[in-house]
Parts: C-alpha cells; sequence; structure tokens
C-alpha cells in the first residue's frame, strides 16, 4: 500500500480547511461512509452506458479527491469527465474501474491514517 | 443574521460549507441536497447569498441561476456558483445568465470567507441603497402632494375672493363643484377627470371679479346694459385662466367661458351649442344653476330640491341632457352634498 504521505498531501489538505483539523477529519469521515456510494454510482454508469451520468459522477468524486490533495486520482476522474462529456464510450470501462480503484486507495490510506490516530 | 443558502448534491460538500458558514459568525447555513426543494426555498424566502454547485442530478446549476433570477423580487441575490478549475466555459455561461462570482474546487476556507463576506457586504450595500431609494420616493411623493394641497388651497381662496363681494358664499362653491364631480363620475370620466371637475368647477366665476358693484349687488333686475356687462365675466374669467401649464387652471377657464353656454345655443358669450360646448362647461352648468336656485338670495328664496330637480327636467334646451341625467341618477348623494355644505365656515375642497 502505498504511504500516507504518497498518496495525498493531508497537510495541505488540512491548510486549505484554514488549518482545522477537526474539520479534516470530519469531511475525512464523511467520504469513508459515501465512498461505496460513489463507487457504486460510477460503476452503475458504466454498466448502463449512461455518458451524461457517468460525466456527473465522476466530476463529482474529482472534488472529493481534491479535497484531499490526491492529485494523481484528481486528474484520473477529470480524463473520465471529459470521456463522458464526449460521448465516446471507448475506455470508460477502463477508466472507470481505474477510479473506482484509486477512490478504494484513498479510503483505505485515510482510515489507516484514522486508525494510526494521525489525525 | 444573514441567511446563507448552499445547494449541492454531495453531503460531504454541504456538511463543508455548513461549518465554514457557520464559522463566519452571524451566518445561518441553509442547506440543500436536492437544487429543486433548494429552488423552492429561495423562492418563498429571501437569502442574502446562495451557494450553488454546477454539476447536480436533474436541475444543475446553470439551470438553477436561470430560473431563480426569473423570480420577481431575486434579480439581485448574490449567487455563488462553485465550479472546478478547469470549468472555463461554464463560467463564463454562469457569468451571463446571473452568477455573481465562483468558488473553486478543493474549496479553500480562506478564499471562501472572504467571497462570502464581501459578497455579503455588496448585498447589505445594495439594500441600503435600495431602502434609501424607496424612502426618497417617499419623500418626494409627500411633497409632491403637499404643493398639491398648496396649490388646491390657493385656487380655492381665490375663487373665494371673486364670490366675496357676491351675495352667494363659499358653501356654493363646495357644493356646486361636488354636484359637478358627481355628475363626472355619472357619465363614467375617469377618477382623475373627476378629481379635475371638483377642483376647476369652483372657479367659474372668477370673472366677477371684474364687474363693479353697482351691477354685480344689483339688489333688483338688471337693464340689458347691465346684463351685457354681468355676461363678460364668462371672458373675464377666461382671460385670467387662460395659458397657464397646470391641468386646474386649464380646465377653470374652460368651465369659466362656457358654464352659460346653453345646449340649444341660445347662451352666452358665444352661443356655442350642443356638444361643442366643452363637457366640463355643461357638467358645470347644471350644478350651478341647481345650487343658486335651491339658496336663499336677497332676491328670492331658496327652492325646494325637488322643484329644482323639476326645473332641470323640463327646461328644455338649457342643459345637456345626459348631465341632467346623471344629476338626476345621483339624487341620494346629491342630497347628502346639500345636506353636507350648508352656509356657515366649511373646510376646503
Amino acid at each position: 500500500m502505498l504511504s500516507v504521505n504518497a498518496l495525498y498531501h493531508r497537510a495541505e489538505a488540512i491548510e486549505r480547511l484554514g488549518g482545522d483539523e477537526a474539520l479534516y477529519v470530519s469531511v475525512a469521515s464523511l467520504f469513508i461512509e459515501s465512498s461505496a456510494g460513489y463507487c457504486a454510482a460510477l460503476e452503475a454508469a458504466v454498466r448502463a452506458a449512461d455518458m451524461a451520468a457517468l460525466r456527473r459522477e465522476a466530476h463529482t468524486v474529482k472534488s472529493m479527491l481534491a479535497t484531499f490533495s490526491y492529485e494523481a486520482g484528481r486528474l484520473l476522474a477529470l480524463r473520465l469527465e471529459e470521456l463522458a462529456a464526449s460521448g465516446n464510450f471507448d475506455g470508460a470501462q477502463a477508466l472507470t474501474d481505474e477510479l473506482v480503484a484509486a477512490v478504494k486507495r484513498l479510503v483505505a490510506a485515510l482510515a489507516t491514517e484514522g486508525a494510526s490516530g494521525a489525525t | 443574521m444573514n441567511r446563507i443558502a448552499i445547494i449541492d448534491d454531495s453531503e460531504i460538500n454541504l456538511t463543508l460549507f455548513r461549518v465554514l458558514v457557520s464559522k463566519l459568525g452571524s451566518c445561518e447555513p441553509l442547506v440543500f441536497q436536492e437544487s429543486p426543494k433548494g429552488l423552492e426555498w429561495c423562492s418563498e424566502n429571501l437569502p442574502d447569498l446562495i451557494v450553488v454547485d454546477y454539476m447536480m442530478p436533474e436541475m444543475d446549476g446553470l439551470r438553477f441561476i436561470s430560473l431563480l433570477r426569473a423570480i420577481p423580487g431575486r434579480e439581485e441575490v448574490p449567487i455563488l456558483m462553485i465550479t472546478a478549475n478547469d470549468d472555463k466555459d461554464i463560467r463564463y455561461e454562469a457569468l451571463e445568465i446571473g452568477a455573481t462570482d465562483f468558488l473553486t474546487k478543493p474549496v479553500d476556507r480562506i478564499e471562501f470567507s472572504a467571497r462570502v463576506r464581501n459578497m455579503l457586504a455588496l448585498g447589505a450595500s445594495r439594500k441600503k441603497l435600495a431602502d434609501k431609494a424607496s424612502w426618497l420616493a417617499e419623500e418626494v411623493a409627500k411633497a409632491t402632494a403637499a404643493i398639491h394641497a398648496r396649490e388646491q388651497e390657493l385656487l380655492f381662496r381665490m375663487s373665494r375672493a371673486a364670490e366675496f363681494r357676491d351675495p352667494e358664499t363659499g358653501a356654493h362653491i363646495q357644493r356646486m363643484a361636488h354636484y359637478s364631480c358627481l355628475i363626472a363620475g355619472r357619465l363614467g370620466l375617469s377618477p382623475e377627470d373627476q378629481q379635475l371637475v371638483l377642483q376647476a368647477a369652483p372657479m367659474h366665476d372668477v370673472g366677477k371679479i371684474g364687474i363693479p358693484d353697482f351691477i354685480l349687488l344689483k339688489p333688483s333686475n338688471l337693464t340689458p346694459e347691465e346684463s351685457a356687462v354681468m355676461m363678460t365675466h364668462a371672458t373675464i374669467g377666461f382671460e385670467l385662466l387662460k395659458g397657464s401649464e397646470s391641468t386646474i387652471l386649464q380646465a377653470g377657464a374652460s368651465i369659466a367661458i362656457s358654464h352659460h353656454e346653453k345646449y340649444d345655443g341660445s347662451g352666452y358669450p358665444y352661443g356655442t351649442a350642443g356638444e361643442a360646448i366643452p363637457l366640463f362647461g355643461r357638467i358645470v352648468a347644471v350644478a350651478d344653476v341647481f345650487d343658486a336656485l335651491t339658496s336663499e338670495r336677497p332676491y328670492k328664496r331658496p327652492w325646494p330640491v325637488d322643484r329644482a330637480a323639476a326645473y332641470l327636467r323640463d327646461t328644455a334646451g338649457h342643459f345637456d341632457p345626459s348631465c341632467v341625467e346623471a344629476f338626476l341618477a345621483s339624487w341620494g348623494e346629491v342630497l347628502d352634498v346639500y345636506a353636507q355644505f350648508q352656509d356657515a365656515e366649511i373646510p376646503l375642497l
């Protein structure tokens, strides 16, 4: 598993929230709780080949990942969002799978962070 | 307390913004995860600021802004739209349809706080300006009303001055003006024209100022020569009142010159007939004669009102029949006016 610090930038995320670590912890907890829903929504959209829904879900996940300064994940979400916006379904499944995996990696990292008391 | 409506389909964002707004102080966050519900609330309640996400199911941020701006009273509410850094075209479109400013994701607390505070200050200034404009409009209306009241008082006192040497009284002016207004109303004239005849009718005999006392106050019948002089009060009144920019004085001039014309053309000063006589002149002719008949004079007792009404009805040729009909159709109100304005100290119109 990637180290917490390599995957995303906790310090930067907290700084963006004005140094409010308690707020960061709340947001992180919420994201962990909601992540399954985001992944399910992405997978449902690509299964249905619903490009509008896929674009919307990718857009939502993009901002979530950006909140934690998870840049690699954000870029993946951006690529998927743009692909869905173009209406071109080629590559959508593979990109969705990558994005879902990225979300799960972040969730695991945040959960580890929480368990280790890094918050 | 500033009410800030936050519309975003992401629970995480709503939580984030709710906390950030609460930390601003004097701000109450109202959160809506479904944009239609957010729109409904904003249409029924006036928020001080709206924070709205762009990408939402059912109704996106652009559609929300478009619909909100179409609601009366919501044209000026500050709207902060949340977009990603790469949504430049979306930002342009949002500006076109009414977004006030933008927040980019990921949300930065300092930037959020600064933008929200600035927009609340802008909204407060705008409201203060609108309130001031509204207050000013009220003050102007009051001042205008005061000017109108003074104008009316001046005209009334001028009319009283003309009648002062005459045996007729101030109550006569009031009665015949109100009779004239009743006729105008019954004829279907606009409220503005009814008010105009009410205000202008008192000036009908202002030209009597130019009639010598020995003729004006002669207790017995006038000689033909004296009658001819007396008749000039119509044109004298017209000369006194004509040429003004005031619609009341213009109406007064028309009434002064025409209220002694007769429907069959046998009146004075010009022998004008029928509907060539200005309508206000035809109206005042009925009102003035009725009041003259039912008033006491040094040379006669007042007629009973029913006898005076019969005279109007039966005197073919003198009056415009439609004006007589309108007057008699207002009989109840005529009697009220007759009772209200008796020959004692009376208030101005």
